[in-house]
């Protein structure tokens, strides 16, 4: 889990106050309408800028929430694994990784 | 995560953006035009837009509407009539997005061969960021010609159009002089120095007029204002004896199925299609004698 996660290329975006407004443009067939990213999965979009690892992720999320660190991780990873298998997040290159 | 709840403010940049993306990755040239455009350029206050408009190369207009089909979209139920007699555009919608998109093949006014006013246009884009894609818009010269004509389409006392075309004219006025010849340029081009010519004489801009039947026809169109029965009388004006009868048989003889689509608050029943064909008679008959006023107005030589 060390490399940094970044945005799919060719996403469309609007951030709104604490909303996320997101068209996968790509696959714009299968996935018509934006996503919505709000509480917490805002939280973990708006940390997805291609620096961060997963694991970075994580320890600001259990900072920011006093969470327990394992329910943290293993929610991020489920989030982080839906959004790759929707095609929205992708690695970045290990020299960006944080 | 949820898909649900898209509200209008973010929905207009993404439909832009999908508007944009749906033509580049097609290879199909477009544009996105008026609203967030003509406010990008300081043409029109920034306001929300209810839809977006996207000015396809003619030649794959039914390419881009392929793609826009296939990511879900469809076209909004018209009435033949008014596809026959003004038709210059098509609206789609979603049943998941707040906002339509308009998709023209041409745009009123600019009466030059639709393809040569597109390349026109094409060579003088701009790009401008749209939820964080680079989309393809028209530039300044052309924002501020399309602007004009959408105004000035309709002789009408539209408070809102007229705000708007004041706005647009003010900043023009300030542009330097080499935009206002690229300005000039431009309009005649893609042919809209004939309608725009009263607006470009008030703004001190010279430009080149040719009279056209395709120029009478816009004065005609524009004084009988914004009513069915202008685009009627103009279009029966300009079409032959058998185009007539199939234009005055759809205007007046609309299917049910027809009526029922373009307009869906119609009850059920046939005599609710007889009351809402009534109504359509009812509203022809009133805007008709204006109507015929103008296109005799414009036949003896234009009314601008």
């Amino acid at each position: 889990v060390n490399a940094a996660v970044a945005p799919a290329s060719g996403l469309a975006q609007v951030t709104d106050a604490d909303v996320a407004y997101v068209l996968n443009l790509p696959r714009i067939i299968e996935q018509q309408l934006p996503y919505v990213f709000e509480g917490v999965s805002f939280e973990i979009w708006t940390r997805i800028d291609g620096t961060r690892t997963e694991d970075r992720i994580v320890d600001e999320l259990v900072e920011a929430t006093g969470a327990e660190r394992e329910v943290v991780a293993r929610d991020t990873s489920d989030f982080l694994a839906t959004l790759r298998g929707l095609g929205l997040i992708e690695d970045a290159d290990d020299e960006n990784s944080v | 995560m949820t898909t649900a709840r898209l509200p209008a403010s973010a929905a207009g940049a993404l439909a832009a953006a999908l508007a944009h993306a749906l033509g580049s990755t097609q290879g199909v040239r477009s544009l996105i035009i008026k609203g967030p455009v003509t406010s990008h350029f300081g043409l029109r206050p920034p306001r929300l837009s209810a839809d977006i408009d996207v000015l396809v190369e003619p030649s794959r207009y039914e390419d881009y509407l392929a793609a826009l089909e296939a990511a879900g979209w469809t076209a909004r139920p018209e009435m033949e009539a008014s596809t026959a007699l003004s038709a210059h555009s098509a609206s789609f919608t979603h049943p998941g997005w707040p906002t339509d998109i308009d998709v023209h093949w041409e745009f009123p006014g600019l009466l030059a061969q639709p393809s040569v006013a597109f390349d026109a246009l094409w060579r003088s884009r701009a790009a401008i960021e749209c939820a964080t894609v680079a989309c393809d818009v028209t530039g300044a010269e052309g924002s501020a010609i399309i602007s004009a004509l959408h105004s000035l389409r309709h002789d009408t006392d539209s408070l809102r159009l007229a705000t708007e075309l004041t706005f647009a004219t003010d900043e023009v006025r300030t542009w330097a002089a080499s935009a206002k010849d690229r300005l000039a340029r431009l309009a005649e081009e893609t042919g809209a120095a004939g309608p725009l010519v009263e607006w470009f004489a008030h703004l001190g801009i010279e430009v080149a007029v040719e009279p056209s039947d395709a120029l009478a026809d816009w004065h005609a169109r524009r004084s009988s204002g914004d009513t069915f029965a202008g685009q009627f009388v103009a279009g029966m004006a300009e079409a032959g004896a058998r185009d007539r009868l199939r234009l005055a048989w759809i205007t007046f003889w609309p299917r049910a199925e027809e009526l029922r689509a373009a307009r869906p608050e119609i009850g059920p029943g046939k005599a609710a299609i007889v009351r809402a064909r009534f109504a359509r008679w009812g509203r022809g008959i009133r805007d008709m004698p204006r109507a015929l006023r103008s296109l005799r107005r414009s036949r003896r030589g234009g009314d601008a």
